[in-house]
């Protein structure tokens, strides 16, 4: 049988095997560097594998595969989270110079009955080309309009024009404030229909007391124009259907130079024709007879008389151990609106929902709305009519953040002048179409 | 001294090894490795690296070996041993390929003779299972009717694996048979780190140069396991010089209790802060089971030059468990290893001394292993050829180091089901110690 102390396999042990070698030569590590110069086995063998070593290190990894196998699922997934207690808050925004404004009225079943005003105030400042403003020149008004009408397409809309018989400024004037004028005194009037551009006559009695003023070298000349001089008031006729909006600014997407709505004082004879800019100017609007509130539904207005309010308050542990990549609030319009609408009636289609975020509850939110920009928007989606808002950032802020949840605040459109509405599906409305919130995760536990 | 000096060299290297994982020089090993808590990572014994069997059956008075607790009780010599490897995976699947290399750190044991050619203590730390993966995942989602289809791609690296810290006797029962016996501590610690690119800019992080979404997943724990072995021999079977030996092992299931963090970069106020996903999920916490392993062996030595080794091994992947995915789970199944090599002592041969070719060992190997997975019914299978050869260092009467150096080729998996084929080749390198310590020398 086998033998004590043999060695595995020759029955010896070490120190019989080689006779030849002295105990002076070393162990392992001690050969590797000591032998180096020795040129021996281990060496050699050492070496070797550490240029294989080098050598399959340099060999440049490249590609992945396995793409076309799944070993994971539902590694991305969403949520729908149905969006509840919305509160519709009442305010108005500014209405005063703004890049249009409204003048007309229209019975609007969905949103009201609207009656509009535009006043408007020339400028005095001197032009180089108008030292003085003679008898012998004339004034008149330029009224430029934007194509987009509200209400009946095809009818003749009437318009006067009336002094103001009250101050008022634009930069602080809103929407549902009415502003006086005095009817006694017509000032001029003109027939609209489908034209982009009219020049309405002034009176002589208006234009000789603005005459006046420009030719007035009054130390107080600016201030006295300012209190005394209220400007004109564009009022629509009894019979008018239809809203029109007066153009102050070129669109954002002009790129030809539309014209803008300014007075214009001219002397054929002399050849002279000077173009006098707005001072003021701004809408004086109201919005009445609107239809009772459903709670299957809410409506939003650009003017901001209606803004949503909203907060998702969700529980952190609902999400744990998933990562939130995205969230988005959906808003569906209320299709009837559309569907219902009478044929040759137009409504301005708006096309942005803004969501705007305040870290403090505002005092005033048609203030703040106006005069910040949103933290998320969105473009109207028009297959499924409807909008979707990124609220990704909100929504980590309020699990995550510290504090209480933030509201969201979402209004139609910008306040531009132009008059937008439009109504949403409620959380009571049709099931397809409510508020929800979607809200992708990465599904970090699989 | 030297012994000592094996012990610095090697915790000097094992930093080394894992920083070149961690820098990328060495990246990724087999794409499998990413299912479950990673792939079983061989142990072979120095002795066997050439035929590519774990070598329970096979013993070298001048080799550590981690294989066989019982092997132990035999030696002489206060043995060490470290072993590292390279592996290259030339991978391809149905629609890509990819060339990917693995340098790492194989084991390092320290053997000691507590009595001499009766009991021996053995302390070893060991992969037992390895994870050095690059692996993409293609998808696409639809959030709401209002969005058109997001493409995304997820490209998940992952390293880390279970590491076994292991203290064990053997003993000697007669010169026929030995027992043995090892418990151990196993270490889990893995990291996934996951980034995921969107089609759609909304759904990626809003941070300009950051990745898209980079998340960070993060599983340690540790739990005990038990270790038996057998191991026997005989001289003068069939003829007067031949010996045969065998060897057997059992390795208990493992539990491990691990606790999995998530991590991701979050944006809240405008601030980018890395945090914890799952700090208070019930999920948290999970069960690995590792499978039980079964060795069994048979070395015949026809003379003290050539020898014939086949062994099996089995592996209960049925009953493993890996709690954090059960769809990953559901892919374990029971891994069966077998093989047969064939082994050339010329140097144990006095009278061949005088060749050059006669210094070494020389080792051929072959194994097939049904795999520890089956996707879609699938085995993934690996074949592998081992090529060895072990070159003594310069003997003592005191001390015999040795490296041996091996090399291996085969092929894993399969391109159908779009699953994902290897070409696997590779060397591995062991350096061995064998020395007499605390033995006062009597003659100067």
């Amino acid at each position: 049988m086998y033998q004590k102390n043999s060695q595995t396999t020759t029955g010896q042990l070490p120190d019989k095997m080689n006779n030849n070698l002295t105990e002076q030569q070393t162990p392992l590590f001690y050969f590797i560097s000591n032998s180096v110069k020795k040129g021996s086995r281990s060496t050699i063998a050492a070496f070797l594998f550490l240029s294989l070593a080098l050598a399959g290190i340099s060999c440049e990894d490249s590609g992945i595969v396995g793409g076309g196998s799944d070993t994971d699922s539902d590694k991305v997934t969403t949520t729908e989270i149905e969006i509840t207690d919305l509160e519709i808050l009442s305010g108005n925004g500014f209405s005063g110079q703004l890049g249009s404004s409204s003048l007309g009225q229209v019975e609007d079943p969905f949103f009201g009955d609207i009656y509009s005003i535009s006043l408007l105030k020339p400028s005095i400042t001197a032009d180089a080309d108008l030292e003085t403003f003679d008898a012998d020149t004339e004034m008149k008004l330029r009224i430029v309009f934007n194509p987009l009408k509200y209400g009946n397409e095809s009818s003749v809309s009437e318009y006067n024009i009336y002094e103001v018989d009250e101050r008022w400024r634009g930069r602080e004037i809103s929407y549902n404030t009415l502003v006086s004028f005095d009817e006694t005194n017509l000032i001029g009037s003109f027939d609209l229909t489908d034209e982009e551009e009219v020049d309405v006559d002034l009176s002589d009695e208006w234009v000789n007391r603005y005459r006046e003023f420009y030719n007035s070298e009054a130390a107080d000349r600016d201030s006295t124009y300012n209190f005394e001089f209220p400007g004109i008031a564009v009022v629509p006729a009894d019979q008018n259907d239809r809203v029109d909006f007066l153009r102050y600014q070129p669109a954002s997407d002009d790129t030809a130079g539309v014209d803008i709505t300014r007075f214009i004082i001219e002397n054929e004879e002399d050849s002279i024709s000077v173009v006098m800019p707005l001072a003021d100017w701004a809408s004086s609007m109201t919005r009445s007879n609107q239809p009772e509130s459903s709670d299957e539904y809410f409506v939003l207005h650009n003017t901001l008389e209606q803004i949503l309010k909203l907060t998702i308050d969700l529980d952190e542990e609902q999400f744990t151990g998933q990562d939130i990549i995205n969230a988005q609030m959906i808003f569906y319009v209320d299709p009837e609106v559309e569907s219902t609408t009478a044929a040759g009636f137009s409504r301005p289609e708006p096309a942005l929902l803004r969501a705007h975020i305040f870290n403090d509850d505002p005092l005033n939110v048609t203030d703040e709305i106006f005069t910040t920009e949103s933290s998320s928007s969105a473009t109207i989606d028009t297959d499924e009519n409807a909008y979707q808002i990124n609220v990704t950032n909100y929504l980590l802020n309020n699990l995550y953040g510290e504090g209480d949840p933030l509201s969201v605040y979402v209004s139609l459109q910008n306040t531009n002048g132009l008059l937008y509405s439009s109504r949403f599906v409620n959380e009571n409305g049709a099931a397809n179409r409510t508020p929800r919130l979607i809200i992708t995760t990465i599904n970090t536990e699989n | 001294m030297k012994v000592r000096s094996l012990i610095l060299v090697a915790f000097l290297l094992v930093p080394v090894f894992a920083s070149a994982q961690d820098s990328g020089i060495a990246k990724t090993g087999s794409y499998y490795s990413s299912i479950g808590f990673g792939a079983p990572a061989d142990s072979y014994s120095s002795y066997t690296l050439g035929i590519g069997l774990p070598g329970v059956s096979v013993y070298s008075p001048y080799a550590a070996s981690t294989t066989n607790p019982a092997q132990w009780g035999l030696v002489d010599f206060t043995q060490g041993q470290i072993t590292m490897g390279l592996t290259n995976f030339e991978a391809s699947d149905n629609v890509s390929s990819a060339k990917n290399s693995l340098f790492a750190f194989e084991n390092i044991q320290i053997v000691l003779p507590i009595k001499r050619n009766r009991l021996g203590a053995s302390v070893s730390f060991t992969p037992v299972t390895r994870a050095d993966y690059t692996r993409t995942e293609d998808g696409s989602i639809m959030p709401t009717d209002l969005f058109d289809e997001i493409e995304y791609r997820s490209v998940t690296t992952g390293t880390g694996g279970v590491n076994r810290l292991e203290l064990g006797l053997g003993y000697k029962l007669n010169d026929n048979f030995s027992l043995g016996y090892a418990g151990s501590v196993y270490l889990l610690s893995m990291e996934e780190n996951e980034l995921i690119g969107f089609s759609n800019n909304q759904f990626n992080r809003p941070t300009a140069g950051s990745p898209p979404v980079d998340i960070t997943n993060s599983i340690t724990g540790s739990g005990v396991g038990n270790r038996f072995g057998f191991f026997s021999r005989f001289a003068g079977v069939l003829s007067s010089n031949d010996r045969l030996f065998l060897g057997s092992t059992v390795t208990l299931p493992v539990n491990i209790d691990g606790d999995r963090s998530v991590e991701t970069f979050r944006t809240v106020n405008n601030q980018s802060t890395r945090v914890e996903l799952n700090e208070n999920s019930e999920s948290r916490g999970g069960n690995i089971t590792l499978p039980l392993e079964f060795n069994a062996g048979l070395t015949y030595y026809l003379n003290s030059a050539h020898s014939i080794t086949t062994e099996l091994q089995f592996q209960n992947w049925n009953d493993a468990a890996y709690s954090y995915n059960e769809s990953q789970q559901q892919y374990f199944t029971d891994r069966t290893k077998f093989g047969m090599g064939y082994e050339y002592h010329p140097y144990l041969r006095e009278q061949n001394q005088q060749g050059f070719f006669s210094n070494f060992k020389y080792s051929l190997g072959a194994t097939f292993d049904d795999g520890f997975l089956s996707i879609d019914d699938q085995d993934i299978e690996t074949m592998m050829l081992h090529a060895g050869i072990s070159i003594p260092g310069r003997r003592t009467q005191r001390s015999w180091p040795s490296v041996d150096l091996s090399f291996n080729y085969g092929i894993r998996g399969t391109e159908s089901n779009n699953l994902v084929k290897e070409n696997i080749w590779g060397f591995k390198l062991s350096l061995n110690l064998a020395e007499l310590m605390f033995l006062q020398q009597r003659f100067q």
